[in-house]
């Protein structure tokens, strides 16, 4: 009985440790079903939340599916946003391809060794993924990654349309029984832009992550697990110019305005170079609903390096340190008859923060390094918590999502001295209505989600309301245990001031004109489940 | 019991390294730095109006220092690499210094800055210099429409037979160390090219000006964008053995006596602004001073991973006593030092910001009018202050 009640108050107990790594930025660009529940049927709808914590350790993605899973998709997708900051661009147009896959090992299968049988589980997942797109009119940044290695980028006035190439790779294994569970995973994602006018910037990214993980059973049904990760990095950012009269100047950015006076200009070959390790920490249940937290730590540090240019060497000019902090905990009650439902509170924190490399007059090209002083520090935190809902009808599900997420941001720049503060609170809410026909030798199923979404963001004095309004709509058709679907995906966003978009801290250097308050955003997609 | 203590000490190693990924941001060290200034040999008292000025190298934030007592002061500064040059004024004569390379890493720092006795304008000035040339309708480089623009600064007619015009032979964009340093009796030069005359031949009114031209043509036949230079003062003429690059004459202008030139073919002003330029009155005939002025020094070039390279070079010497003007040239992103003696010139002046700026060109450097009396030109030996970067050129104006 007191072990159950501490094991009861042990999620309420990491409640109090802070943090949590700012992933998932790109989950927006999934249609929200992937989104949902990550896999394209119905009947197995994990909430997102609780997945997003399952997914922290790669020993408790053994629960992540009750069946194997396969789908091949390709999308297509289309945005416009000219309330981003001007580095990000004003929208983009691309389309991708990819396969996953889950694939569960028999259950209970025996196997014998000397002392004793042991029931094992395992699980198998990979993906793969090619995203070929163009973003749109990017001003101030020649950068790729642009959102991690900020405020150390390359900046110019001139900028345009940049055409980028992405290929995914991952996969991992888990296994585990009743009172053990171990897994390692890895993901490589590599990436190439470019622009075929002057300014022509070409950069090539590598990003590779490698996880593993162990759990062991505690008294009672949850598992304690420790998880380790390590990563490499590089990026090569090179811009040149064709025009015989050269091109306009580009700076190599030190934050908020700010660039290397010293290293600038000239010093268009940059090379990103660095790695990242961690360690993470997670209780979860013996069967796949219950309380599940993790809580994780990673520490990132990379380098920015000019190749040539003004110094006729190489050299280190900026380092950039990461500690990100997160912690996401999360419930679900898949078992109940009518009524599923789960809730999740993700809590994530980083802090960023980086130094100049002073050096010394140079001597046949030798600088000698003096000191590298710490000049930019950034702090941003994250809150987000979400309830999943999920009601089961006769011919159909209803689910509802709502949601409310906090978001702090502080900057400040030492020399010259420069700061920025904001805060955002967003509120929202998602309905779906699944409809599935099973007939006899097939199904069907229909899926209309209608999204909405009210921020409120401040800083720096400036206020920046918005609303979110999202419609999602699939159409499936199965045989048997395949089925082919059809996604459909158009959101809307109305922004009420333009101010935040010339005032972020993201938006370096440039800005842009032509305010529109609309953004939105069109995807469609098939794909085919198995 | 047990797990309890576990998750305990897991909770606490999460919030110590969560306390210690909190820091504090460093503050940034300073020192305190003692300046004196070194009057030249012979030269004693005390300076007046003396102002410092230090450049930091890696941020280009100037700090100026004031307040010198018997010729020595004490500022605070951040820690750091820097420029300093100084101004002062004894006995109705100005002097200049320069010291660059300065590190400053201790709490205490001491710089000892050499003064010397800075050039009185009275004569010929460089005026204005156009090197970055024209661009054509179509947006390309044109070349052969750089000039000089000479100007007679002092209220008495000069004569500008036997004054030369001087191309340095090492570059503000370079670093290295040569040997031997001969900058502050000197400046090494690899091209000169003299006006010709007999000492009276090219009066120069006051306050008028002379203008010595790579082509005395009218470019705007060629380069609508361009200009007419065949009204030119001089321009420089070279025989070329290389059919594909050659000279064009005007017969109509003079051309200078070339006395020496780097290049076999065809000599241009350097086009990005890389070099430093002066005028002299060649105290020697031509024959005396190539016989005499000749010298070799040496440099070792470093790349990372090798050995050093013993190199070596030829140059010609200027006495820095036949200096009229001197103006360093370069620029922000690759500047590295000057290529005259602070007493001659301790600043620069530019087109453009970086290497191949397509904004450099139809730009040139101007000397600022004093603005008291129009017509005097603004002469301190500092082409920093002296002098307006990214100019439209007078003859485009």
């Amino acid at each position: 009985m007191l072990s159950r009640i501490l094991l009861k108050t042990v999620p309420a107990f990491l409640l109090v440790l802070p943090g949590g790594p700012l992933r998932g930025q790109g989950s927006d660009s999934l249609p929200i079903f992937y989104q949902c529940n990550g896999t394209t049927s119905a009947s197995y709808t994990t909430p997102y939340g609780y997945k997003q914590v399952q997914e922290m350790q790669p020993g408790s993605r053994l629960q992540l599916h009750p069946v194997s899973l396969a789908s091949i998709h390709a999308f297509g997708s289309y945005d416009q946003d000219r309330h981003k900051p001007t580095s990000l661009g004003n929208g983009f147009a691309e389309f991708s391809i990819g396969a996953d896959s889950y694939i569960r090992l028999a259950e209970n299968a025996k196997r014998k060794n000397r002392k004793r049988n042991r029931e094992y589980s395992d699980a198998f997942w990979g993906s793969a993924y090619y995203i070929h797109g163009q973003k749109q009119d990017v001003i101030g940044n020649e950068t790729s990654d642009y959102r991690m290695l900020f405020p150390y980028i390359m900046s110019d006035t001139a900028g345009g349309d940049l055409t980028y190439e992405k290929y995914s790779f991952g996969g991992g294994y888990a296994r585990g029984n009743d009172k053990i569970r171990w897994g390692a995973s890895l993901d490589y994602v590599a990436k190439q832009e470019y622009r075929k006018v002057d300014p022509r910037p070409r950069n090539i990214t590598s990003n590779l992550n490698i996880e593993a993980s162990m759990a062991f059973r505690l008294p009672g049904c949850y598992f304690l697990g420790f998880g380790i990760e390590g990563g490499l990095y590089n990026q090569s950012n090179q811009v040149v110019f064709y025009n015989p009269l050269g091109g306009p100047p580009t700076y190599n950015m030190t934050g908020l305005e700010s660039y290397l006076t010293r290293f600038s200009l000239d010093n268009t070959s940059i090379d990103y170079a660095g790695g990242r390790y961690g360690f993470s920490l997670s209780l979860s249940p013996e069967k796949r609903g219950g309380w599940h937290s993790t809580f994780s730590y990673r520490h990132q540090l990379l380098t920015r390096i000019s190749n040539g240019g003004s110094a006729n060497i190489e050299l280190d000019l900026n380092t950039l340190d990461y500690d990100i902090f997160s912690w996401k905990t999360a419930y679900w009650n898949p078992e109940h008859p009518r009524l599923p439902w789960g809730i999740s509170l993700c809590l994530d924190y980083e802090h960023r923060y980086g130094k100049d490399i002073i050096y010394g007059p140079s001597q046949s090209n030798i600088y000698p390094e003096l000191m590298r002083v710490r000049n930019m520090d950034i702090h941003h935190g994250e809150a987000r918590l979400q309830a999943d809902l999920l009601w089961k009808q006769t011919k159909g599900d209803l689910f509802l999502r709502p949601f409310a997420a906090y978001e702090y941001l502080s900057y400040r720049h030492q020399s010259p001295e420069e700061s920025f503060a904001g805060t955002g609170i967003s509120l929202g809410a998602s309905i779906r209505k699944i409809r599935t026909l099973n007939g006899q030798r097939n199904h069907r199923e229909h899926a209309f989600l209608l999204g909405g979404e009210l921020s409120y963001r401040q800083g720096a004095g400036v206020l920046d309301p918005a609303a979110n309004l999202g419609l999602d709509a699939r159409w499936a058709i199965g045989t048997g245990k395949g089925a082919f679907h059809i996604d459909l995906s158009a959101r809307y966003r109305y922004f009420l001031s333009e101010s935040w978009r010339n005032m972020a801290p993201w938006n370096e250097y440039a800005l842009r004109s032509g305010h529109s308050p609309h953004a939105f955003r069109l995807q469609f997609g098939i794909g085919f489940d198995f | 019991m047990k797990v309890l203590t576990k998750l305990s000490l897991l909770a606490a190693l999460g919030i110590g390294i969560a306390v210690c990924g909190c820091k504090r941001p460093q503050e940034e060290p300073q020192s305190q730095v003692t300046i004196n200034l070194l009057l030249p040999e012979g030269a004693a008292g005390e300076l007046s109006d003396v102002v410092c000025n230090f450049t930091n190298l890696n941020t280009t934030a100037k700090t100026s220092v004031t307040g010198f007592v018997a010729n020595s002061a004490i500022a605070t500064l951040d820690k750091g690499a820097y420029r300093a040059e100084v101004s002062g004024k004894m006995n109705g004569q100005s002097y200049a210094g320069l010291v660059e390379n300065i590190s400053i890493m201790e709490d205490h720092y001491t710089v000892e800055i050499p003064m010397s006795l800075g050039k009185i304008s009275g004569d010929l000035v460089i005026a204005e210099i156009f090197f970055t040339g024209t661009t054509t309708p179509e947006n390309k480089q044109y070349s052969g429409d750089q000039y000089i623009r000479l100007y007679n600064n002092s209220d008495d007619t000069v004569y500008a037979d036997g004054v030369a015009i001087l191309e340095s032979a090492f570059l503000t964009v370079n670093d290295y160390d040569y040997t031997p340093d001969i900058m502050s009796e000197y400046f090494s030069v690899d091209a000169i090219y003299v006006i010709p005359g007999d000492g009276d031949d090219y009066p120069v009114a006051p306050r008028s000006s002379l203008v010595i031209c790579d082509q005395a043509l009218d470019h705007r036949q060629s380069n609508p964008n361009s200009f007419d230079l065949s009204g030119a003062d001089f321009e420089w003429y070279d025989e070329s053995p290389n059919p594909n690059f050659l000279d064009t004459d005007n017969p109509d202008v003079t051309n200078l006596d070339k006395w020496y030139s780097y290049t076999a073919t065809v000599w241009s002003l350097h086009n990005r602004g890389f070099r430093s330029y002066a005028i002299a009155r060649m105290e020697t005939s031509k024959e005396e001073f190539l016989a005499n002025n000749f010298y070799t020094y040496n440099y070792e070039l470093v790349v990372p991973g090798f050995d050093p390279f013993p190199m070596d070079g030829e140059a010609y010497k200027v006495p820095n006593e036949w200096i009229l003007d001197a103006v360093n040239l370069s620029i922000s992103s690759m500047f590295q030092q000057i290529c005259t003696d602070p007493s001659l010139d301790r600043g620069w002046t530019h087109c453009g910001e970086q290497d191949h700026d397509q904004n450099r060109y139809n730009k040139a450097v101007l000397r600022k009018h004093d603005p008291q009396t129009k017509k005097i030109l603004i002469d301190t030996n500092n082409s920093t202050e002296d002098f307006e970067a990214d100019a439209t050129p007078t003859l485009l104006q």
